[in-house]
């Protein structure tokens, strides 16, 4: 090796060592992670909750508020309020307030969605101000709200958003924004209820616990959830707690007559906990009526759901991504203002009854 | 292969080797030291000489059998003595009769006696006494490279049991030793060793030509011979492979490769050979070969664990806290909270304990070493996290790589995979994950362009070949491996071709 070579080798090692100093570091203990993040609007202003877990002393997390126009400096002044650093590498939940929700997203996300440090974190939308909901957290586990949420969404009736979902919803064309509702209920307890659902970056109207279900039907390739309903035949009555263990969906839109028509088949493969008085299912009638009696109230249900979104010239279904699929002339705009309207709606249900649990219950 | 080419000129000009040109210069020269004895015996008007160093031979055989020899014809006065007759009744087996200075020199420091008439011309006798065994132990079980199953024999520091050993192992006329004498001090005795007809002539004729190029003083090991011939000096990584076991190199000899014994070392060195080369354990085979795969699947699993798990850890606690699983961060921080080194120190400090602990434990008599591993691991390691100057999760990570790289069965590559855990945590102390991808792709670099007497170093890997797969990342049945190496060439490719068995096709009711 010459002697010029080996300079240049020896410069580039000193080269890295120094210029090593210009990384900024974020050592693990010596910046602030949080992990809940609450946006909500106060007085004109943005308000930000954040919440931070204490893991060195172990002891409850800390809540801490800022208020500021605008996200960037919204940043600046919860840096002012912390001991370290603050960084949002381990951001897990992002709830935004029933005020900021109907005056509008736009700002805060196109703020974050800037940011690649924020991983895939679930964002939900509350009842009221995200203060009440992430002080409830407090004394719980660093990470319960997000265990809630992510438990609440893999067996318990609630549509997979996440982060990455609501990016493609937000900024795709075809469809809206839904996110789910959390509030505090009488007892003091956190709870999800029910889904908001959005046009455009606004709050439109919220919807039920069922109802999201039915969404989640519709559009989740995860089925899992417990739909009940009434069952008021002949002489068996009751309500029945059905748990969807898997199925299929599928969705198109077809034109009949000069009318666009969404057709929905959904297949459901179910488990029967408990079962009304008489209903024997060992007897072909009784599960043929049976099987009836569910397939026509999920499929009424999804219709008015439906319809309720078409009333309120929302698609968090997707609907107008899926007409897009197969016209090329398609517009977003002449879509919702032309199609959508006078779209018709047919909900196919096919209910197939996997398990029933062990035993005879009734003989 | 171009090495060692342009050697032979600067030979000539600066060997300070005394050279004597006459007998009594050589004599006289001998004289110098106290341990050269020269006994002078009237036998029929002649005078004779008999001069050899006391140290060098071995006095059973002198006394019993040379000197006894010699009496006999002192009463024999009438007949004329000459070295013919002397060398024809001789009951002994390495005689030689010269007149040559320079082998007569060689030859009495290795313990030949030296027999010369007065009147006699320049002609004297050299009779091999010397003792090989004396100063050698002797007792050869393995030191380093243990197995709890199969045999525990090892090479020992004297070269001819050593291929008396190999050859205890292969009894075939195909295996071809050569000897070489390397080193202008030390003079010692290297052997070569291949099977005719089997390893391919161009490495035969590679290590050979490597051996003869070598000019060197002292051979005080075969590692240094290694160290000589190596087709790249600039590596951390061995590319010949040394072991001490028997069983380990008549395996890589049967497989076509070339090894190299040297005298006084218990150690062989074997090639050419391929980084994967390296983790294999005879153990392996002693197994049934499930068994034997999944343990060098983990063996090599483990090189990467070793290598990469401490410079992962200051990647992602100085700059990715991002990727840390929400359930890990609360011991993570709970433990780092109280530390007041950076990540890098903490590791660095903590990685040079391990090794000043293997260093020491290397260096201290076995029984106190054995304590002082207990007395380090526990106590040091326990004590320096409850002095907050590491934490307990790094302590769990530090030890664990270190016990890793101590799977590696051969000794020289578990010290370069050692070695290589510092650049990638300082690459990854700079750079973070990034750091740690460029130095992946640098000693990727390096290790492709490595060769080993002049055959590719990753050779299942580059150049693919996916039969080699068979007995290198996994050690499939003896039905599937009984073909040599293809990236060897060996010149006879089956080692032994299985017997189909005849397929049963019985229930086991049918008893």
């Amino acid at each position: 090796m010459t002697n010029k070579k080996f300079a240049q080798r020896i410069g580039c090692v000193a080269l890295s060592l120094f210029l090593s100093g210009c990384i900024p570091k974020s050592i693990i203990d010596e910046v602030s992670l949080m992990h809940y993040i609450g946006f909500d609007r106060e007085k004109k202003m943005l308000k930000a909750s954040v919440v931070y877990p204490n893991y060195a002393t172990e002891g409850n997390s800390t809540l801490l508020t800022a208020e500021a126009k605008n996200p960037s400096s919204l940043q600046n002044e919860l840096g002012h309020k912390s001991q370290f650093e603050y960084e949002v590498g381990q951001l897990r939940v992002m709830i935004f307030g029933d005020k900021l929700s109907r005056y509008g997203l736009a700002d805060v996300l196109d703020t974050i969605c800037k940011d690649p440090k924020i991983g895939v974190i679930r964002i939900v939308i509350s009842d009221g101000s995200p203060d009440l909901i992430l002080r409830k957290t407090l004394n719980k586990s660093p990470l319960y709200l997000k265990n809630l949420i992510d438990k609440s969404i893999e067996d318990e009736g609630i549509p997979d958003i996440n982060l990455h979902v609501m990016y493609d919803q937000y900024f795709g064309s075809g469809i809206d924004m839904s996110f789910p509702n959390l509030k505090v209920d009488s007892k003091g307890d956190i709870k999800i209820d029910g889904m908001g659902i959005f046009k455009g970056d606004k709050l439109k109207f919220k919807i039920s616990d069922k109802e999201a279900f039915l969404l989640k039907l519709m559009m989740d390739r995860n089925k899992n959830g417990v739909y009940s309903f009434n069952l008021d035949k002949n002489e068996h009555k009751g309500n029945i707690g059905v748990r969807i263990l898997y199925g299929k969906h599928k969705v198109k839109v077809i034109k009949e007559g000069n009318q666009e028509k969404a057709k929905m088949d959904l297949t459901l493969n179910i488990k029967l906990e408990g079962l009304p008085k008489g209903v024997k299912l060992e007897k072909e009638r009784d599960l043929i009526l049976f099987k009836k009696a569910l397939q026509k109230s999920i499929s009424t249900e999804a219709e008015s759901l439906l319809k309720d979104f078409q009333a309120n010239g929302v698609d968090p279904v997707g609907l107008g991504r899926i007409y897009k699929v197969n016209r090329s002339n398609y517009s977003e705009q002449n879509f919702y203002k032309m199609i959508y309207r006078n779209m018709k709606f047919d909900v196919n249900t096919k209910i197939i009854v996997r398990q029933t649990g062990v035993g005879n219950i009734e003989s | 292969m171009v090495k060692n080419d342009t050697d032979s000129d600067t030979n000539t000009n600066q060997k300070p080797i005394v050279n004597h040109s006459t007998f009594k210069e050589v004599i006289d020269a001998a004289k110098k030291s106290n341990d050269f004895k020269e006994i002078r015996k009237n036998i029929s008007t002649s005078m004779v000489f008999i001069s050899y160093f006391n140290t060098l031979i071995d006095r059973d055989i002198m006394q019993k059998v040379l000197l006894p020899y010699i009496a006999d014809y002192e009463p024999r006065q009438n007949e004329v003595l000459d070295l013919h007759t002397f060398q024809k009744d001789l009951p002994l087996e390495d005689v030689v009769k010269t007149s040559d200075i320079k082998e007569i020199e060689d030859k009495i420091y290795k313990g030949y006696v030296l027999i010369k008439l007065e009147n006699a011309s320049d002609e004297c006798l050299l009779i091999n006494v010397s003792n090989s065994s004396t100063g050698m132990r002797q007792f050869n079980e393995t030191e380093n490279e243990f197995s709890v199953t199969g045999p525990k024999i090892g090479f020992v520091e004297n070269l001819d049991m050593n291929i008396s050993l190999l050859r205890k192992k292969l009894k075939s006329p195909l295996l071809v030793t050569e000897e070489l004498v390397i080193g202008t001090l030390s003079k010692t005795r290297v052997m070569m060793v291949y099977l005719d007809g089997i390893t391919n002539e161009e490495h035969i004729k590679t290590v050979r030509k490597r051996l003869s190029n070598i000019d060197f003083d002292i051979v005080w090991d075969v590692s240094a011979l290694d160290q000589i011939i190596s087709d790249n000096s600039n590596t951390p990584f061995p590319l010949y492979l040394t072991s001490e076991r028997i069983d380990r190199i008549s395996y890589t000899v049967s497989n076509g490769q070339v090894a190299i014994f040297s005298d006084g070392s218990p150690y062989a060195i074997s090639g050419p050979c391929t980084l994967l080369d390296f983790f294999i354990s005879p153990e392996d085979y002693y197994y049934n070969w499930i068994i034997g795969s999944l343990f060098r699947l983990i063996r090599i699993l483990g090189i990467f664990f070793s290598i990469f798990t401490s410079s992962i850890y200051v990647a992602v606690v100085t700059y990715h806290y991002e990727m840390i699983p929400g359930d890990l961060l609360g011991p993570l921080i709970k433990t780092r909270a109280n530390v007041p080194f950076p990540p890098l120190i903490e590791v660095i400090f903590l990685e040079i304990t391990i090794e000043l602990l293997r260093e020491a434990g290397a260096r201290l008599p076995s029984k106190i070493g054995q304590t002082l591993g207990i007395v380090g691991g526990i106590v040091i390691g326990q004590a320096a996290v409850a002095a907050s100057l590491t934490s307990n999760i790094l302590l769990i990570i530090v030890a664990l790589s270190a016990l890793a790289s101590f799977t590696t069965p051969i000794i020289t590559m578990s010290n370069s995979i050692r070695l290589l855990r510092f650049p990638f945590i300082i690459m990854s102390a700079l750079f973070g994950g990034l750091g740690i991808i460029l130095g992946i792709t640098i000693l990727l670099c390096h290790l492709f362009n490595l060769k080993s007497f002049g055959t590719p170093y990753m050779v299942p890997l580059y150049p693919f070949r996916i039969k080699n797969f068979n007995d290198s990342f996994l050690r499939l049945s003896y039905k599937k491996i009984n073909k040599r190496s293809d990236f060897l060439h060996p010149k006879l490719k089956m080692k032994y071709s299985p017997k189909e068995r005849e397929k049963r096709k019985e229930d086991i009711n049918d008893e």
